[in-house]
């Protein structure tokens, strides 16, 4: 399994320009994009720690679904999905995860 | 930014001039900070003795990968709405080419609270408020489709799945369990009912709210031609009810209830599931607009909170399959 764009090289190095950036100026009006810059920090930070999952063509993977290919086994595949869904937002946001989810891990 | 600003106000006054005359001052010119591809400024016109506060709205991004209607088009939208007496705030004048400003146009300040932690704070009002956008929805879907000819063009007003699932392929970025929730929506249609106008963003934080009392409907960039279901899904979807997630209807009431207040309104006769089927399509769809602000993101636009548009899509797809096996409502 693979996370979304961005890679977690490109999202601390935009974090990083950013507080040089804003750093010696920093005011109250800027609060809310430092917490998103924490919020990002910690989430690659779980992302690091992660165990490294597989890779899979997701191209294919959509063509096939489109092409109706899982039609017969919806069920298995939106399961499937899911359990990769889980995984993902463990490392975005946790909190997300409904109760059982999160008593998972 | 203080020159911007100033530069801006001679701008103002210089339109303001050309149609309301010399004894028009403009005062009190700010600029509001949300926005990513707008600039919003507010300021008072002084002509005699009460001061009116109008506020100004310009495109800043405009190309090809901009999205976003028109101002033009948003423009009409909005006096078509005003027209039909919804609560939109009143829009007074567009620029033209003799003005510095622009694209854009300029309405009528409508004051209110939109932030939706707010909003859902105070329960008491809820169920009046409810029943106040309900209200604004039937007299939308009222209106005659003919009037709204300027949206025929919208990729949305064409078939929903096709429309979304294009604006998701043009992103360049594979996501399975968006294509599982379009596949599920074009295995199970719902009723063919003739279109109308719809508000196409109408959602908790896109409307003002005073004492209780709805003062505007906002953000009219998304307006297309569809089923009136369309707008009460987007409603409904689960990313706006904010965390009150038993009241469906933007975290103010059930989904049943919002309807029973819909159809008390003048509206169809809409059942649950097909409101369920836009849901499902909103979640799609809100995960498209994280995708996109990620694109824009990697794309020149740089910023923390798009870059974390694009991990959050992840929640949208969770919540999808979630609801596709039953276990979310």
């Amino acid at each position: 399994m693979r996370q979304y764009r961005p890679d977690a090289a490109n999202l601390v190095s935009t974090v990083a320009a950013f507080l040089e950036r804003i750093g010696p100026k920093l005011e109250s009006g800027d609060r809310y994009e430092a917490l998103v810059c924490r919020h990002i920090l910690t989430m690659v930070e779980r992302e690091l720690t992660a165990p490294a999952e597989a890779e899979r063509d997701d191209a294919a993977f959509v063509r096939a679904i489109r092409a109706g290919e899982f039609d017969g086994a919806w069920e298995r595949l939106v399961e499937d999905l899911l359990a990769e869904s889980v995984a993902r937002v463990m490392i975005v946001k946790p909190d997300h995860l409904a109760e059982k989810h999160r008593a998972a891990k | 930014m203080p020159d911007i600003l100033s530069d801006a106000r001679v701008a103002l006054q210089n339109a303001i001039t050309r149609r309301m005359g010399a004894g028009a001052r403009v005062e009190n010119v700010t600029q509001a900070t949300l926005g990513g591809s707008n600039r919003t400024l507010l300021f008072d016109v002084v002509e005699g003795a009460a001061p009116r506060r109008l506020v100004s709205r310009e495109a800043t991004f405009v190309g090809p990968s901009n999205d976003f209607m028109e101002p033009a088009v948003q423009f009409r939208l909005m006096r078509l709405a005003h027209g039909a007496g919804m609560r939109v705030p009143e829009p007074v004048f567009e620029y033209d080419d003799g003005d510095t400003l622009g694209p854009g146009f300029v309405t009528a300040f409508a004051s209110g609270e939109s932030l939706p932690r707010r909003l859902l704070a105070e329960t008491a009002m809820h169920v009046g408020l409810a029943r106040q956008l309900a209200e604004q929805l039937a007299l939308l879907h009222a209106q005659p489709v003919g009037d709204f000819e300027i949206l025929a063009d919208v990729p949305e007003s064409g078939d929903p799945v096709v429309a979304l699932r294009g604006r998701i392929d043009a992103l360049e970025e594979s996501h399975p369990a968006l294509e599982v929730g379009l596949r599920y929506l074009e295995l199970h249609p719902g009723p063919a009912r003739a279109k109308v106008a719809v508000h196409g963003d109408f959602r908790t934080g896109n409307f003002l709210v005073d004492q209780g009392r709805l003062t505007a409907v906002l953000d009219w960039e998304c307006s297309h031609l569809s089923v009136p279901a369309a707008d009460i899904g987007w409603f409904c979807t689960r990313s706006w009810r904010f965390g009150r997630t038993a009241q469906h209807a933007g975290g103010l009431v059930t989904r049943s209830a919002f309807l029973a207040d819909y159809r008390a309104a003048g509206g169809e006769a809409i059942s649950e599931d097909e409101v369920r089927w836009w849901e499902i399509h909103g979640l799609i769809r809100w995960g498209m607009y994280n995708i996109l602000q990620a694109y824009g993101h990697l794309h020149g636009r740089s910023s923390p909170a798009f870059a974390v548009c694009g991990r959050n899509v992840a929640l949208m797809e969770y919540d999808l399959l979630m609801t596709l096996r039953g276990e979310y409502d």
